[in-house]
């Protein structure tokens, strides 16, 4: 009981892009880094194999549009269709990396590698 | 203030309608609230959705006027009674006590639920991304149902909506608060449906009971589940009680209200479609068995708003659900039940409520005027059976994450039925202890 209100109370403290950061952690970061830097949102692939990260993205980055493959459906894709393609959790991807159309960056919102991705920009 | 000004226009609204039918002449206004509360939601969204078939864009003032018209006309005609602004409640210490208990309770969800960002998957993928989008498309926008191809009856959509464009601008966290608000109203719905039947302070104790129950308040509050569940145990709730308070009086006015509810109860969830389909054949019955052969018009204010939604389906060619396509897998019949059954017995969720529901039920030819509505019960969990045996996802999983949320619509309903077969017993015995007691009292006297 003590514990949830002294949690309560911590959530009462933050601000709303605290309480974003906190709540969503990761799956926020990642929907700010597709707002802000890719080319264009309705061309962006998202591919991770949690659908957790696309529909958080999907919905807090609305009406810009992105789409979502696991890493099974991959090949059932034309890459060359979308501007960016982000792969997070970090994996590596033959498909996309044999293609010279894309320049390759890695990023990173922890020191773990759990919480970094690769982010493909068509060139 | 926009989320609680949309609110109260919302409960503005439905009230209106109440008074222009004037039903539940000399009820409580608290009561009334709770009614109008999910009759202004459905008007409005009825409305929006016309509004969208007919190209005509969203705003507070389109939206607002024909009920402002309404309103003054009404206020001319007098027909909003003084009399209806009436709260009453009893005096007595152990009500009061109770009554402070739940709002304790309901303190805390509607403390909880505006704390955190909105928390859901349903929320992200469903409810508040779509809300958000005809928010801001000014419309009930197809593009974007093919978008995120996935497609649901729109109230709850348009009610996110709706308080986007009263608060003017988006405000996800609170709008949090229009959801929990329902469960306030199915609570206050609940006691007064209860009171007439059983007194005040059983009323309010079963009331406490439902107030308290796990899944009700973590749907309620803390959203970490679906949205829309919730809303829809509401309106199928409401409609049982207008149903009830039909079958009692035959009253068109009663009728009306109730095919208000049941056609609103088709555009919260799919499953509210099975649910208006079965109400609807009952009623129809028992008006045919009465030879009350004019009122099967009032069934038209059902079905013209539960069509409104399946013309749109058609009209914007949207996708029909996924989890009702394909051939009735009868193997499955065992699988799912006893993994249903499981779920009654999950009283971390539910408490004591299923047991307690189905004891109630071994009781039931003692107290035999519920059992339509116990007939309306059983037949929509039926539906969800058949759910599971359509379902082209393996059944145990689906029904292990999904089978507490569709009783969560019909919870109200066995909570109601389970205080009304218990709270009569209560009732009888403490009378036949106090006429035994009686006896014993004058018995000596009589026989001097």
């Amino acid at each position: 009981m003590r514990r949830a209100i002294t949690e309560d109370l911590v959530w009462l403290s933050l601000s709303e892009k605290q309480k974003m950061e906190t709540f969503y952690k990761d799956g926020y970061f990642l929907a700010e880094l597709v707002d802000n830097t890719t080319k264009r949102p309705d061309k962006t692939l998202i591919i991770s194999d949690n659908g957790y990260y696309y529909y958080l993205t999907r919905y807090l980055i609305y009406p810009k549009k992105v789409y979502w493959v696991t890493t099974d459906q991959l090949a059932t894709i034309n890459p060359l269709r979308y501007t960016d393609i982000i792969v997070y959790p970090r994996k590596n991807m033959l498909e996309i990396e044999k293609n010279v159309h894309f320049t390759k960056q890695l990023f990173s919102f922890q020191s773990n590698k759990a919480f970094s991705g690769y982010l493909y920009t068509k060139k | 203030m926009g989320i609680i000004a949309s609110i109260i226009l919302l409960c503005l609204i439905g009230f209106l309608v109440i008074e222009i039918v004037d039903v539940f002449k000399e009820r409580s206004l608290l009561e009334k609230i709770a009614f109008s509360y999910g009759i202004g939601i459905g008007s409005i969204t009825f409305q929006m959705l016309i509004y969208s078939l007919m190209h005509i864009p969203w705003s507070k003032e389109v939206i607002l006027l024909p009920w402002l018209l309404l309103g003054i006309y009404s206020f001319l005609k007098k027909k909003l009674y003084k009399r209806s602004l009436h709260v009453t409640f009893p005096k007595d210490r152990v009500f009061l006590f109770l009554v402070v208990l739940i709002g304790i309770v309901i303190s805390y969800v509607l403390f909880e639920a505006i704390l955190r960002p909105v928390p859901a998957w349903d929320a992200w993928s469903n409810w508040f991304i779509a809300g958000k989008a005809f928010y801001l498309a000014k419309s009930f926008d197809p593009s974007f149902i093919h978008y995120v191809n996935n497609s649901n009856p729109p109230l709850i959509n348009i009610l996110v909506s709706f308080t986007y464009l009263i608060n003017g601008g988006i405000e996800q966290r609170l709008t949090l608060l229009t959801f929990s608000f329902f469960y306030v109203c199915i609570l206050i719905v609940f006691y007064y449906s209860l009171r007439d039947m059983l007194g005040a302070r059983s009323a309010m104790v079963f009331t406490l009971l439902l107030a308290t129950t796990q899944n009700i308040i973590r749907h309620a509050g803390l959203f970490d589940v679906g949205h829309a569940d919730l809303p829809l145990g509401y309106f199928m709730f409401c409609s049982v009680i207008f149903l009830q308070q039909f079958l009692r009086t035959r009253s068109w006015k009663y009728l009306f209200i109730f095919n208000l509810f049941l056609g609103f109860s088709t555009l919260v969830k799919s499953e509210g479609l099975p649910f208006f389909i079965i109400s609807e054949v009952i009623v129809l019955y028992s008006m045919i068995k009465n030879r009350e052969y004019r009122k099967i018009l009032f069934l038209l204010v059902g079905l013209s708003i539960s069509l409104s939604w399946i013309l749109s389906v058609f009209v914007y060619k949207l996708p029909i659900s996924p989890f009702i396509q394909g051939p009735l897998m009868l193997s499955r019949i065992p699988d799912v039940f006893v993994s249903m059954v499981r779920e009654f017995f999950n009283i971390g969720r539910w408490n004591f409520l299923w047991l307690a529901f189905f004891l109630g039920l071994l009781m039931r030819k003692m107290f035999s005027e519920q059992k339509i509505i116990y007939a309306l019960f059983f037949l929509q969990l039926i539906v969800y059976f058949s759910v599971y045996l359509l379902t082209p996802r393996e059944p145990i999983g689906h029904i292990v994450g999904s089978f507490d949320r569709l009783l969560l619509h019909i919870a109200p309903i066995a909570f109601y039925l389970t205080a009304v077969s218990f709270g009569k017993i209560l009732i009888f015995e403490t009378k036949e202890k106090k006429s035994r007691k009686r006896e014993a009292l004058l018995n000596p006297i009589m026989n001097k």
